[in-house]
């Protein structure tokens, strides 16, 4: 039997994509300096860490959790990141008595921190029972008054060199920032599709019972999810402290929301146990694509939030759509 | 994966049926002590959100999509000619 294409369940399911490629499309035609290997590094480089930051949502959400601590993780990994990573000679250095750290080293550092983050996380929603919601809009409070604290609500900079290449710099045409995206992307393909923890991720947000029974560990599970979430966040802090050339504890702020609604466009479903890395990605082009689009066209930056928050709801009803079909 | 998502469907279709014994035996499998079709009273807002919400048709929802899109076009299109002063 052969199967007919099915225009209309196409455009349904993809409407958000097919108004934003024909939004990029008008742009591309109508201004300067759209279609132009600049505007794309430009665009790659604004992807990378936040690319970085939905992965590690996506497994909170594939879970039918959330994490609304991410944005402020990253602020506070930014931050850390800065703390240990400013230059010798720079006169406002935060500590004085820090000896020079390879950033490397200070990378691996800020990922056993905000990893430790996670771990609260996923074990007081796995073991206590605190909904998620809950619990990570609690972290997300008390990672902020952290950030505060060890910041003295001072911002900062003055970076050493090394750093700010991690950002600037590429290998020939291919920016180092999107070579750790897609080292990240790579990694989350292998871990969701050929690995048991990933079975078991969506095992879990399929049915938690089920998996149970089943002989899933469901909280050691959870635990590790929301680990592997706050090294995520660890990492895009790092990346946008080091893109920024500054940190201060306005660092990240709202990036979560961005996270959730990239993951949501990109089909991890709002109901669990759905969520594809290629489907991630889409979800994160489409909100910036939307934004550098809207720049291009010079349009007030108060529309854009407007045109955003649209688009979160169109893809939220489109998940809800495609539920109630298959119910 | 899969293999879930089959389990799931079985359940479903048995809890259909009018043997309570078989009921009684996939509910005890899946751990579970309400019935299925029953929606979850705990948890916060924000978890099995779906389940959680009133009866919708799908035709309801599709007028409700479209509107946004609607608005998405119109929000952007009034940018644009605000942006070059048309009004």
């Amino acid at each position: 039997m052969q199967k007919t294409f099915d225009v209309k369940k196409f455009m349904s399911n993809n409407a958000i994509i097919i108004l934003i490629v024909m939004l990029a499309i008008l742009t591309g035609f109508t201004t300067k300096n759209f279609f132009t290997v600049t505007n794309f590094k430009n665009l790659v480089v604004n992807v990378s860490p936040r690319f970085i930051i939905a992965c590690g949502v996506s497994g909170c959400l594939i879970t039918k959790g959330t994490d609304l601590s991410a944005g402020r993780a990253v602020g506070l990994a930014a931050c850390l990141s800065a703390m240990m990573l400013q230059s010798l000679d720079y006169s406002a250095r935060m500590f004085s008595w820090m000896p020079d750290i390879p950033w490397p080293v200070a990378l691996v550092i800020v990922m056993i921190i905000m990893g430790c983050f996670g771990a609260v996380n996923g074990i007081v929603i796995s073991v206590l029972k605190v909904p998620p919601f809950i619990a990570t809009l609690g972290m997300q409070t008390i990672i902020y008054g952290l950030c505060s604290l060890i910041t003295n609500n001072q911002p900062m900079g003055g970076y050493k060199k090394s750093y700010l290449t991690v950002a600037s710099g590429s290998l020939g045409p291919i920016p180092y920032l999107m070579i750790f995206a897609v080292v990240v992307g790579g990694y989350f393909l292998f871990l969701y599709n050929k690995t048991r923890h990933g079975k078991y991720m969506y095992a879990i947000g399929g049915n938690e019972n089920a998996a149970q029974v089943a002989g899933v560990n469901v909280r050691g599970s959870l635990i590790r999810i929301y680990v592997l979430a706050g090294c995520m966040y660890a990492l895009a802090g790092f990346l946008v402290g080091a893109k920024a050339g500054g940190a201060s504890t306005a660092t990240g702020m709202g990036y979560e929301l961005e996270a959730i609604a990239a993951c949501t466009i990109g089909g991890v479903s709002a109901n669990g146990g759905v969520g594809r890395v290629g489907g991630i990605l889409v979800g994160v082009l489409v909100f910036e694509i939307l934004k550098i689009c809207l720049q291009f066209l010079r349009v007030d930056p108060a529309y854009t939030y407007i045109a955003q928050g649209l688009v979160i709801v169109v893809a939220v009803a489109l998940d809800l759509r495609k539920y109630l079909q298959k119910k | 994966m899969s293999g879930f998502e089959d389990l799931e469907a079985e359940r479903m279709s048995v809890m259909k049926e009018p043997d309570a014994e078989k009921n009684i035996n996939v509910t005890m499998e899946a751990g579970e002590d309400a019935p299925e079709n029953e929606k979850p009273k705990t948890g916060s807002a924000f978890e099995g959100i779906y389940d959680r919400m009133p009866d919708i048709s799908i035709r309801a929802l599709d007028c409700f999509i479209g509107i946004c899109v609607a608005a998405l076009i119109a929000v952007v299109l009034i940018g644009i000619l605000r942006a070059n002063h048309v009004f």
